[in-house]
């Protein structure tokens, strides 16, 4: 059924109520660069495209693939850069060492989960460093949410691809995690996750 | 193990039963039997606790920030410009039939005779120009489509040569638009004032200088809305929409608010106001065409009755058409009196005469005679 059956008041609505999420989705797409502009393009896509949503369907899951295929048509070629991370970043975790936080605690961690408790940032730099159909994969989990089989159909690909996607990834975010708090010191160079 | 080379291939070792079930992704008598593993294998369960600790990591330092607070109504008010008003959507759907308008329509082939020259240089970002299409008062105008096209075209094509370094080519568009929001609201029923406010972008637009004019007829408001750059007229957008706005001056603080600059006011019973951003008073009076009375002591060669010239802008769009003919040395136009003063240029006397000028302002549009 390609249904008419939504108004204005109810897409104003869905999209408003999705509308934090989305944009932190298209953040983490477009690394910040093209946030806003990809935000209101999917609006604008969505809207254009209302007549071919199908009632009763998941809103949320369609307007995410608006987004998903949208960021790949216009802005996945623009937007590939080599992916950078200022010195000043990388070693400023120094001045994150606050008595009290449990950063002073790392050195004694193995553990990848407390690592990403501890390093949201050199986490989120390693998310920016997968390949971007497993950051896609990961974002539409662990951001929006959605089903392995929601994510088959945003991505169009097998639900086996995006479980092995999302293993895949949250290996290398643990290895990173590692690696970035040995490098850092905080990890004896023998620890092993 | 999964093969680093080539990630994306599933395999079985790939396809985790912890992480599955750390998604909720098992069901019925997979997940049993998981939950019967985990019950018996200490280790297993430690895994799962990590697991599930680390996703949960992952997904706080993914969580949304909170948007800025105005940030959810640009999104509205986007919606709000690119919605048809048709209940069941269609978004591009052309706009419906309109009854035959009052006469008024001057400005509407003002811009579109202008936006021919424009044409060719139309730029491109479909996504961000207002649409033709959608269903604001002004578009149950028959003409209110080709005029809303044509004076888009010539707004972006001018303002584009006006501003250029001072403000990106792509915010253009949305400049235009924010600037009929401002106006609709303003000059709209109150419901529609208190619509959510504009989006910060619009500061982009210093130099574009816009103007409303209107005409009180029956007690109701027919209005219209002008852009100026610092070079003359660029652009207008007709309100085929009679409103009520016995309000109006008391919401002008609104405006100021918003940032920007009311110049003037007047006369009674009109509604004629020279407003905008980023510029002093007497900036933008400098840009006024000046009205002129008539002068005993250098009086006109000709003196043209001109009844449609109803506002600045009107009287702006007159002088420079007749500074344009042969022969004509100074123009000076009178809003109050609708009479455009024309000095000839001595060696050229002849040349241009009062009925020359009456058609050449009759043949754009005006009334004169």
């Amino acid at each position: 059924m390609t249904g008419q059956a939504i108004n204005r008041e109810t897409f104003e609505r869905i999209v408003l109520e999705n509308l934090p999420v989305l944009h932190a989705y298209a953040r983490r797409l477009t690394k910040g660069r093209s946030t806003d502009d990809l935000v209101q393009d999917t609006v604008l896509k969505a809207l254009r495209s209302l007549g071919q949503y199908r009632a009763g369907t998941n809103f949320k899951a369609w307007i995410f693939k608006i987004m998903t295929n949208h960021y790949i048509d216009n802005y996945r070629k623009r937007d590939r850069m080599p992916s950078e991370v200022p010195i000043d970043e990388v070693f400023g975790l120094e001045s994150r060492r606050e008595p009290g936080t449990a950063l002073d605690d790392v050195a004694t961690v193995t553990d990848p989960a407390a690592l990403a408790r501890v390093l949201p940032d050199p986490l989120l730099r390693a998310l920016d460093a997968l390949p971007e159909t497993h950051r896609e994969t990961v974002l539409l989990r662990d951001l929006g949410g959605f089903a392995y089989k929601e994510i088959a159909d945003i991505l169009e690909c097998p639900i086996g691809t995006v479980m092995s996607r999302l293993h895949y990834s949250r290996n290398e975010l643990k290895k990173t995690l590692q690696s970035h708090a040995r490098a850092e010191g905080f990890l004896p160079e023998s620890e092993e996750s | 193990m999964n093969t680093p080379g080539n990630p994306s291939q599933p395999d079985e070792e790939n396809i985790d039963p912890i992480q599955q079930y750390v998604d909720g992704e098992l069901s019925g008598g997979e997940l049993a039997s998981f939950d019967a593993r985990l019950r018996s294998d200490g280790e297993l369960k430690r895994r799962v606790e990590s697991e599930t600790e680390f996703i949960g990591a992952v997904r706080d330092a993914l969580s949304p920030e909170p948007l800025p607070a105005d940030y959810e109504n640009e999104i509205r008010a986007l919606i709000g410009r690119h919605w048809s008003g048709d209940e069941s959507t269609a978004v591009e759907r052309a706009p419906r039939p309109a009854p035959m308008p009052a006469k008024r329509s001057m400005p509407a082939k003002r811009s579109a005779s202008k936006s021919r020259s424009g044409e060719a240089r139309r730029s491109g970002d479909d996504a961000r120009r207002p649409a033709a299409g959608t269903q604001r008062p002004w578009a149950r105008h028959p003409l209110s489509r080709v005029a809303a096209i044509a004076a888009t075209l010539l707004i972006v094509v001018s303002a584009v040569s006006l501003l250029r370094d001072d403000s990106p080519e792509s915010d253009l568009p949305w400049i235009v638009a924010d600037s009929i929001d401002v106006f609709s609201r303003a000059l709209g029923s109150p419901a529609r004032a208190a619509e959510p406010p504009l989006r910060p972008k619009l500061k982009k637009c210093d130099y574009l200088t816009v103007h409303c004019e209107g005409e009180r007829r029956d007690g109701k408001l027919n209005p219209c809305i002008l852009f100026k750059g610092p070079n003359g007229v660029i652009g207008y957008f007709c309100l085929d929409d009679r409103v009520d706005d016995t309000e109006f001056f008391e919401r002008e603080p609104v405006l100021v608010e918003r940032g920007y600059t009311i110049v003037r006011c007047g006369p009674p019973g009109a509604l004629h106001i020279w407003i905008a951003k980023g510029l002093t008073p007497e900036m933008i009076a400098a840009m006024i065409e000046p009205s002129a009375p008539a002068d005993a002591d250098n009086p006109a060669d000709a003196e043209i009755h001109v009844e449609s010239m109803s506002c600045a802008g009107c009287a702006h769009h007159i002088a420079r058409i007749l500074r344009t003919l042969p022969g004509v040395a100074d123009v000076r136009c009178s809003v109050e009196e609708r009479i455009a003063r024309v000095w000839f240029d001595d060696s050229a006397k002849g040349t241009t005469t009062r009925t020359t000028i009456v058609d050449a302002l009759n043949r754009v549009g005006h009334i004169a005679e």
